[in-house]
């Protein structure tokens, strides 16, 4: 019997290239085959596995919205062997991409609810998928509000994204730089994402929160959610375990009985008080 | 019920033999000084008998160290994959112990559940485990602990098991067994030779039987004309002795023929202690000693934890899966260098809460048979077992 290869990746072209920040970079990948691309569908909170032929595969987020089809975005830093090999790349060459992979933020349980997202650094962009699909179905939804924070005003990704949900009226976005990180002509808020969160005190009343961020950005925020009545099945977040296959058999990402690429990487709060810290 | 037969120690090297002259890779304990690993053999010659267990599992007839995953040449800015993975070459092991051979089951749950892998499955499927039973077992083995035992069939697809004077019981397990008794029929016996030992009938005696079937005096042979020597030897034989006198199958005693391995620890006690266990001191003091070099997971038969690396030739390349293990502190930690586990003793906790806790909890399995060689293989003198009494309490 033959079995299909569960570790072949799609063959992507790059179509676009944006300078995010720093050694930040969003690409913009298309399907290199039709029948692929009309096959494909994922939904928000979902990742894959990408990777440059000849340097490894590398976890991350989808970072577009599902509502926005043909495509799908990454947005990562340049750290290791992987990310450096990928900013090299320009437009028109191939990577590979396994996926989609992994659990969902429930938005369709959301419907109706306000939404508060919480994003600190380079976890904005898991979040930006979530974000633009809310803001793809605005009607659905009551009040949106978006902290986001990064050490410098540099480090701040997706700035043209952000000076549209600036400008729109219907989202309330506070930015926020740690503390040194400002400019001369910054006009955000200046403190770290927890204490701006407890500042801006959003109400609880019928709100989720979504936060992601740094693991001590996390735990920081997450009792300053608690302390404003967020109970803990209304705070989603997504982890970031190290991963290799995607799927359950590497056993990289497992953290007590659970799989994080499997029964991830989405989680509630209140599921992640029942795991073992291992995050 | 499993059906069973014999097989003398001289029709067992000819099977083997023919085995290998099939085209099937046959694999089996080839000893290189103090080391016994699993070799591709052609001759029964080449095969040690006299160790408890090999130094190295069997795991690589269904999981090799590094296997491609992935294939690729680049031309220019375009990538070519290649299309379609290498088929599995049929293989038998023979050789492995009762411990090795349960081993496969955690591991086909590991890499069948949710999604099928067609690497480890293609294997599967056309592999044919041969067991060994034991008959000696050593201060490391503690296969009872975790539900196994010298004899156990779970995993095999034959399992022999030493009777005296050269001859085997033999017991089919599974369809794949059964196909493989079928096909070399010639080689297994439903008579007990036992009366000819002396007589040097046990050269070359490959009486045929119906392995799976209740008829014997030697009369079915379906490809008799494999045997080094016909039915009529073999009726000969009993007409000369009788066959009244000596048992069959169905009457050996295979207990009394098995090593008897001390049960060190409940398995129920051990999963409930775990429970509860996660925060205790104990995962700081039985991993003083660790030094984190993952040999234990290197020899171990039920470790299934991989990377996946990519390696470059020029124009084209292949990605790797290779073994790995969550006793490395590289295994968890993040490129930013947070690392979920960031001590020996967190990894140390992860492996045993894993084999014995998160494994069964979520997959119904054990990913521990009790072979030791995890305790012999490690160069600080960690013995699993007594840890795991440690946690247990003495049965």
């Amino acid at each position: 019997m033959s079995y299909p290869n569960i570790y072949r990746p799609y063959l992507m072209r790059i179509d676009q290239i944006t300078e995010e920040a720093p050694d930040v970079r969003t690409l913009r990948l298309g399907f290199t085959r039709d029948e692929d691309r009309e096959h494909f569908s994922f939904k928000a909170g979902q990742f894959g596995e990408y990777s440059i032929f000849g340097e490894g595969e590398s976890t991350f987020c989808i970072a577009s919205s599902p509502t926005r089809e043909g495509y799908i975005e990454c947005t990562f830093r340049k750290m290791g062997r992987v990310t450096s090999a990928l900013s090299m790349r320009e437009v028109g060459d191939t990577i590979g991409f396994r996926g989609p992979y992994g659990s969902i933020f429930p938005i369709e349980e959301w419907y109706g609810k306000n939404l508060l997202f919480i994003a600190g650094g380079i976890a904005l962009p898991p979040m930006r998928c979530v974000i633009w699909n809310t803001l793809d179905l605005r009607d659905r939804f009551e009040d949106i509000t978006i902290i986001y924070g990064a050490r410098t005003v540099a480090d701040l990704v997706y700035k043209h994204e952000l000076k549209e949900w600036d400008e729109r009226p219907d989202v309330n976005l506070i930015t926020t730089v740690d503390p040194g990180g400002e400019t001369e002509d910054w006009t955000g808020k200046t403190g770290f994402v927890p204490t701006v969160l407890e500042e801006a005190a959003p109400s609880s009343q019928n709100t989720v929160a979504i936060v992601c961020g740094p693991p001590i950005m996390i735990k920081f925020t997450f009792p300053v959610l608690e302390k404003l009545g967020f109970g803990p099945d209304s705070i989603f977040t997504t982890l970031e375990n190290r991963m290799k296959c995607g799927i359950g058999k590497c056993g990289r990402c497992n953290v007590g009985e659970i799989f994080v690429c499997k029964d991830g990487p989405v989680f509630t709060y209140a599921k992640m008080k029942e795991l073992p810290p291992e995050f | 019920m499993i059906k069973r037969a014999f097989i003398t120690e001289s029709s067992l090297a000819g099977l083997i033999g023919q085995l290998a002259e099939s085209g099937r890779r046959v694999l089996g304990p080839v000893r290189s000084g103090n080391r016994v690993m699993f070799k591709e053999v052609c001759s029964m010659e080449e095969v040690d008998i006299d160790h408890i267990v090999t130094t190295v599992s069997p795991k690589e007839a269904l999981l090799p160290r590094c296997e491609e995953i992935v294939r690729w040449k680049n031309q220019g800015k375009e990538t070519l994959m290649a299309d379609e993975n290498n088929p599995a070459v049929p293989t038998v092991v023979y050789g492995l112990r009762p411990c090795d051979a349960r081993s496969v089951e955690a591991l086909h749950a590991v890499y069948t559940w949710d999604t099928d892998d067609g690497f480890f499955l293609s294997k599967y499927d056309t592999t044919t485990f041969i067991t060994l039973s034991c008959r000696h077992c050593d201060e490391h083995c503690f296969c009872v602990a975790t539900g196994g035992g010298p004899g156990d069939t779970a995993g095999s697809d034959l399992l022999l098991t030493a009777l005296e004077d050269g001859l085997y019981l033999v017991e089919i397990v599974s369809e794949k067994g059964q196909a493989l008794a079928n096909e070399y029929d010639s080689f297994f016996t439903m008579a007990h030779p036992g009366v000819m030992a002396g007589s040097g009938a046990e050269s070359g005696h490959g009486a045929a039987a119906n392995p799976g079937g209740a008829t014997q005096s030697g009369a079915t042979a379906q490809s008799g004309a494999e045997a080094p020597s016909g039915t009529t030897a073999q009726s000969d034989a009993e007409a000369r002795h009788g066959t009244t006198a000596a048992p069959s199958p169905d009457q050996i005693d295979k207990e009394s023929y098995l090593a008897d391995v001390e049960k060190h620890f409940d398995l129920d006690t051990l999963r409930e202690r775990l429970e509860k266990a996660f925060d205790g001191p104990v995962w700081e003091e039985q991993s003083l000693r660790c030094l984190g070099c993952g040999a234990c997971a290197f020899v171990c038969p039920t470790c299934s934890c991989f990377d996946i690396q990519d390696e470059t030739y020029g124009t084209t390349g292949q990605r790797l899966r290779c073994w790995d293990t969550c006793g490395l502190g590289q295994f968890t930690i993040h490129t930013s260098g947070h690392n979920p586990r960031e001590t020996q003793a967190q990894r140390w906790r992860q492996r045993i809460m894993h084999k014995f806790s998160y494994g069964y909890n979520r997959l119904n399995i054990t990913g521990c048979v009790g072979c030791g060689r995890c305790s012999r293989a490690c160069p600080a003198d960690m013995n699993l077992a007594e840890h795991l009494i440690d946690i247990a309490g003495a049965k």
